[in-house]
């Protein structure tokens, strides 16, 4: 396995969703590669920055109280007006 | 993301509860719905909506993905759904505005002043780039299971988030340095 390849299946590796066998080749290359191990470290470093970005971001946001009660009207069953 | 990982046994239509719902899954949905569309009243909205095709539709729910999976993909449909209408209303309003273009661009007072630098870049993406980033680090989805939620090939969610990523690392440098160079970049089939 070359570099490119191992870029092809990075996230597949972290995954942990690759063949027994491609993994085994991504974990030879990984050994001899300084490079692709820097990268999948940043990858790995740029995910959790990422979700702790997202995460704060989104975390003062609750749901609104009235949210049940407009559901369920909009599924009741339509009430047949007398005639 | 741990709740999506493992199947659920099929359910038959009884056992969907509204306000068990709403406890398990409305706040993460909100949230998701909230990045994915940059407005927190739509995100509402979406949300109602999403429950509500959800308990209309939930004899078609057999237990073969996890509820949140299932519920998520109901929301990411609408997302696209009211993407494309705003795109039309834009079209019709004759405003100069491309289908990549940011929601807002990002400007330097943003990037000085604001702590969620990361978050605020996210606005630069296209809707589908933005959706893969979500996808991937917010929901925690493996590219398998993104690729079945959102409807692409796998290679398609990748070559998305190398893409996305890049984009990212450019708006903040200091924060993602990827596989980013010339000379590794990866090429997929869509």
């Amino acid at each position: 396995m070359n570099c490119k390849t191992f870029h092809h299946f990075v996230f597949e590796y972290l995954d942990d969703t690759l063949d027994r066998a491609i993994k085994a080749k991504a974990e030879v290359h990984l050994q001899g590669c300084a490079s692709c191990r820097g990268a999948l470290d940043r990858e790995q470093a740029a995910g959790r920055s990422l979700r702790a970005a997202l995460q704060r971001s989104t975390a003062s946001l609750s749901l609104n109280p009235g949210l049940h009660d407009r559901v369920q009207r909009a599924i009741a069953p339509k009430e047949k007006r007398p005639t | 993301m741990n709740q999506s990982a493992h199947r659920v046994p099929a359910l038959p239509q009884a056992t969907l509860d509204l306000g068990e719902l709403i406890a398990e899954h409305g706040e993460r949905l909100l949230r998701s719905a909230a990045l994915l569309c940059d407005d927190l009243h739509e995100a509402e909205d979406l949300v109602q909506e999403t429950l509500i095709q959800a308990m209309r539709g939930s004899a078609r729910f057999r237990g073969e993905c996890a509820v949140y999976t299932w519920l998520y993909g109901i929301l990411l449909n609408l997302c696209r759904r009211h993407r494309r209408k705003q795109r039309r209303l834009i079209y019709n309003e004759d405003r100069m505005l491309s289908e990549t273009a940011p929601s807002r661009p990002v400007t330097e007072h943003d990037q000085t002043y604001c702590a969620e630098g990361l978050a605020l870049a996210l606005r630069t993406l296209s809707q589908e780039h933005r959706e893969a980033i979500i996808l991937r680090y917010y929901e925690g989805l493996k590219i398998d299971e993104i690729a079945r939620v959102a409807g692409l090939s796998t290679g398609t969610v990748k070559s998305r988030l190398h893409y996305a990523l890049r984009q990212l690392a450019q708006v903040v440098p200091g924060e993602l340095n990827l596989f980013g160079s010339a000379d590794t970049q990866t090429h997929y089939s869509e």
